[in-house]
C-alpha cells in the first residue's frame, strides 16, 4: 500500500487512496445521524437545565442497551469481479469462461443452506434483524494438513496426501471448496448446502453484521500449513485456482471484495472473548495476488462491534498485516468508549455482555448449532 | 492540489481562534481567522452606527452590542474588561449561555456569502483527554449543528490527524501531529493516514495565561499579549512575566511528553515501524522561539518507545490545522 501511495504525487489523491484502502475515512452524516440527533436532546435538556455539561459520568451505564454506538465511518468500497459463466459441465468437473476447472468427484450434499439472521450493523442484538438467504461471502482457510516440500520428487506423496485430505474433508464436512497444492479446485460440500467451515465466527458489511457465518459464508481451503516457514504457505497454481474461483463465486452470487475474508479474521472464542480463535491466514494470505484489496485493513467487527480483545499470540500470528485492523478497530472502541463516558474496559464489557446476550438469545430461539471446525 | 472538484474547505474551531482554509489556484490555499472571542458593550444609536461604518464584525443583543471575532480584544482593553469565550479547554463552554449564538456567528462571519455553491466543510475536533473524564460528543454536535444550520455539509477531523494531513504528506500521513493550542494540546500518530493513538491534555495557553496571572497579579488577557509578543525560550528573562510564562510553559511541555509516554507506552496499540517517524508542531502555543528546541530537549530526555526522525514546526504553525481539514475534505470529494 505504501509502495503504491508513494507513487501517487497529488498529496490528496494520496491521502483518498490511503483512507479508501484502509476504511478510514471522515463519518458522513448518515452514519452518525441518529447518533447526533440523540446526543443534541441530552444536550439540549442538560443546557436548559442549567447543569453541568457531561451527559453521563463515567461509569454510569450499566447496560450495552444504552450504548450508542457507531459503526466504523464507511465501509470500503467494492471491487467489482471479472464476469464469469459457465461453459460445460459434466457429472465428473465443470468448466469456467476464466479457466476454472473444478473437480466433482468428491461432491456431497450436507445440511441446505437455510434462512439466516443478518443483525444490524450499529448495535447488533436480537430486538432487530433481518432474515436472509443465500451467499454473502467467502472465508479462506488453510487445511493445516501435512504437506510435502514442493518439489517434483515429492509428486506422487503429494498426490495421495491430496486424496487422504479430501477424503477426510469430505467426511467432516468442513469446505465447501479445497484447492489442493497444484492448483486443482475440489467441490467438496455442494454450494447449496452449508459446510462447517467457521466455527463461533463473525463479520460485518454495510447490510449488518453476520454472527456464525457457516449459513451466509461460503469456505474455501487451501491444501496448506500456515507454519512451515521452509516454503510459501500457497503454490503459484493455488494462488491462480483460487483468483479464478473467487471470480467465479463472486460473479454468481454478487459477493463483495470486503467480503472475501480469512478465517482468522472472522474466528472468535466465545470462551475467552478473543478473536483469531483459529488463526489460519491470520497474516499472509495474497488478496491481492487474487484480485482483491488489502482485507486485513478492515476493521474487525468482532472488536468494534462486540469487544472481543486479542492477545499478543494473534498480533504475532498476524505478523504485519492484520494489525492496521486491529488498531483501526481498537481505536473506534476507545472513541466510542469516550463518547459513552467510560473507560476502555468498562465499555469493552459491555459490547462482550452484548454479544453473550446475543448468543444466548440466537441459540435459545434456534438449536444449538454443531457447527464447529 | 487536486485540481478535479475543489469546493472544500478546512475549519479549524479553536479555543482562541476560528481558522478557515479554502484552495487558492491549483497550489495554494487562502487563509481566514477570527478570534474565537467577544466583549459585550452598552447599546447607543451611535455606537451601532459607528461599527456598521468600520465594518466591525457585532451583533445586537436587548440593550448590549456584541462585538465578536478580531475586534473585540481592542474593545475589551477599551473598556478595561476580560473577553468572553465560547470555547473553553477545547469544547464549548456550558457555562458561557451565549456560547453557541456567538460560534454562529463568528462561523458564519468567516463564510462566503457570495459563493454560489456551498463548500463541503471539514471541522477540527479534540481527542478525547487521557483521562477520558470530558465528553467530547455534545462539542462536535453542536458545531456540526451550527454548520448545517448554516447550509454546509461537513464531517469531523481530529486537530491532530489535520496537522498530519498538513505537514506529513512526505511520509505518506506517516507520524506525529501535536498542535498546541489554548485549551489543549492535542496529539495524534498517525500511520498511513490513520488514526492509531489520538488524545489531548488540558494544559496549553490558557493554562499558562491562568497561572502567570495569578502569580504575577496581572490580567490573563495582558499574559497572553506579553505571551506572544514577546516571549522566547532563551534561558534569561529580564522580567518576572516572562520568567513565570517559562516556568508553566515548561510544565506544559512536560505534560505533553508525559502524555506521549503514557499513551504511546501501551506499545499493543502501537505499529512496528521500521523507519524513524517525524513529529511536528503546531497551534499558537508553539509559537514562541524556541519552543521547537525546549521540546526536542524534553522529548529527547523521556525516552519514549519511539524512533523519531525529526521534530519540526509547521510550516505555517497557526493554520496548520484548518490546513490540514481543507486537506482531509478534498480527500472526502
Amino acid at each position: 500500500m505504501e509502495w503504491r501511495a508513494d507513487r501517487i504525487d497529488d498529496p490528496v489523491d494520496r491521502l483518498r487512496y490511503l483512507r479508501a484502502r484502509s476504511g478510514n475515512t471522515l463519518a458522513t452524516p448518515a452514519d452518525k445521524h441518529k447518533m447526533m440527533w440523540h446526543w443534541l436532546r441530552v444536550g439540549t435538556i442538560v443546557l436548559c437545565s442549567g447543569f453541568a455539561i457531561l451527559p453521563f459520568r463515567p461509569g454510569t451505564i450499566a447496560s450495552a442497551d444504552k450504548l450508542h454506538d457507531i459503526a466504523p465511518a464507511s465501509t470500503p468500497q467494492n471491487v467489482p469481479p471479472d464476469s464469469v459463466w459457465q461453459v460445460e459441465q459434466t457429472a465428473a468437473y465443470e468448466n469456467y469462461s476464466n479457466g476454472l476447472r473444478i473437480e466433482k468427484q468428491y461432491t456431497i450434499a450436507n445440511s441446505p443452506r437455510t434462512r439466516y439472521r443478518v443483525f444490524r450493523r450499529e448495535r447488533p442484538s436480537m430486538d432487530k434483524f433481518e432474515w436472509k438467504t443465500g451467499v454473502v461471502g467467502i472465508v479462506y482457510h488453510t487445511t493445516e494438513s501435512h504437506v510435502a516440500a514442493f518439489r517434483q520428487s515429492n509428486t506422487a506423496v503429494q498426490t495421495k496426501s491430496d486424496l487422504w485430505t479430501i477424503a477426510d474433508i469430505q467426511k467432516r464436512r468442513c469446505y465447501n471448496y479445497v484447492i489442493d497444492r497444484y492448483g486443482r479446485v475440489w467441490r467438496v460440500v455442494d454450494e447449496s448446502s452449508v459446510a462447517w467451515h467457521a466455527g463461533r465466527s463473525i463479520w460485518s458489511d454495510a447490510k449488518g453484521t453476520y454472527v456464525d457465518v457457516n449459513e451466509s459464508f461460503l469456505g474455501i481451503a487451501f491444501e496448506a500449513q500456515t507454519y512451515d516457514e521452509s516454503q510459501p504457505t500457497a503454490t503459484p497454481a493455488q494462488i491462480h485456482s483460487a483468483h479464478a474461483l473467487t471470480d467465479m463465486l463472486r460473479s454468481k452470487y454478487s459477493i463483495p471484495s470486503y467480503n472475501c475474508v480469512t478465517h482468522a479474521q472472522v474466528s472468535v472464542s466465545a470462551q475467552f472473548m478473543k478473536v483469531g480463535h483459529h488463526t489460519d491466514w491470520a497474516g499472509n494470505f495474497p488478496f491481492v495476488a487474487m484480485g482483491l484489496p488489502d482485507n486485513y485493513a478492515l476493521p474487525l467487527p468482532s472488536v468494534w462491534a462486540f469487544g472481543f480483545d486479542y492477545d499478543p499470540t494473534f498480533v504475532r500470528a498476524t505478523g504485519n498485516r492484520m494489525w492496521q485492523g486491529l488498531i483501526y478497530a481498537d481505536q473506534m472502541t476507545r472513541e466510542q468508549a469516550t463518547l459513552a463516558g467510560l473507560t476502555a474496559p468498562q465499555y469493552k464489557q459491555l459490547l462482550q455482555q452484548r454479544y453473550k446476550e446475543l448468543i444466548r438469545a440466537l441459540y435459545s430461539a434456534d438449536e444449538e448449532p454443531s457447527n464447529e471446525r | 492540489m487536486n485540481g478535479k472538484n475543489n469546493n472544500a474547505m478546512g475549519l479549524d474551531v479553536g479555543t482562541s481562534r476560528i481558522v478557515t482554509a479554502r484552495p487558492q489556484g491549483d497550489e495554494g490555499y487562502q487563509f481566514h481567522s477570527q478570534l474565537n472571542a467577544f466583549v459585550t458593550i452598552p447599546y447607543s444609536k451611535m455606537t451601532e452606527r459607528v461599527l456598521d461604518k468600520e465594518g466591525v464584525p457585532h451583533s445586537v443583543s436587548g440593550s448590549q452590542i456584541v462585538v465578536h471575532g478580531n475586534e473585540c480584544e481592542k474593545f475589551a482593553d477599551l473598556m478595561d474588561t476580560e473577553i468572553r469565550r465560547p470555547m473553553t479547554g477545547g469544547v464549548l463552554d456550558a457555562k458561557e449561555p451565549e456560547s453557541i449564538s456567538m460560534m454562529k456567528e463568528i462561523i458564519s462571519s468567516l463564510m462566503d456569502k457570495n459563493a454560489q455553491e456551498k463548500p463541503l466543510v471539514c471541522f477540527t475536533v479534540p481527542a478525547a483527554s487521557l483521562d477520558a473524564s470530558e465528553s467530547l460528543t455534545y462539542h462536535e454536535a453542536t458545531v456540526k449543528q451550527i454548520l448545517t444550520q448554516l447550509g454546509y455539509e461537513n464531517r469531523a477531523v481530529n486537530e491532530g490527524l489535520a496537522v498530519v494531513y498538513a505537514e506529513l504528506e512526505n511520509t505518506n500521513y506517516t507520524g506525529i501531529g501535536i498542535s498546541c493550542g489554548g485549551g489543549l494540546c492535542n496529539v495524534c500518530y498517525s500511520y498511513l493516514s490513520v488514526p492509531v493513538v489520538t488524545f489531548s491534555i488540558p494544559k496549553a495557553g490558557d493554562y499558562i495565561d491562568a497561572n502567570a496571572a495569578s502569580m504575577t497579579g496581572e490580567r490573563a488577557n495582558r499574559i497572553r499579549l506579553a505571551k506572544e509578543e514577546g516571549f522566547h525560550f532563551n534561558g534569561f528573562f529580564s522580567d518576572k512575566v516572562q520568567q513565570v510564562i517559562s516556568v508553566y510553559y515548561d510544565d506544559m511541555i512536560k505534560s505533553l511528553v508525559a502524555g506521549m509516554k503514557e499513551a504511546f507506552g501501551d506499545a499493543r496499540h502501537m505499529p512496528k515501524l521500521t523507519r524513524p517517524v517525524p513529529v511536528v508542531l503546531s497551534g499558537g502555543t508553539a509559537m514562541p522561539k524556541g519552543f521547537r528546541d525546549r521540546f526536542e530537549k524534553i522529548f529527547n530526555e523521556s525516552n519514549l518507545p519511539i524512533q523519531v526522525s525529526e521534530v519540526r514546526m509547521a510550516s505555517n504553525p497557526l493554520e496548520a490545522a484548518a490546513k490540514g481539514a481543507l486537506v482531509a475534505a478534498l480527500a472526502e470529494m
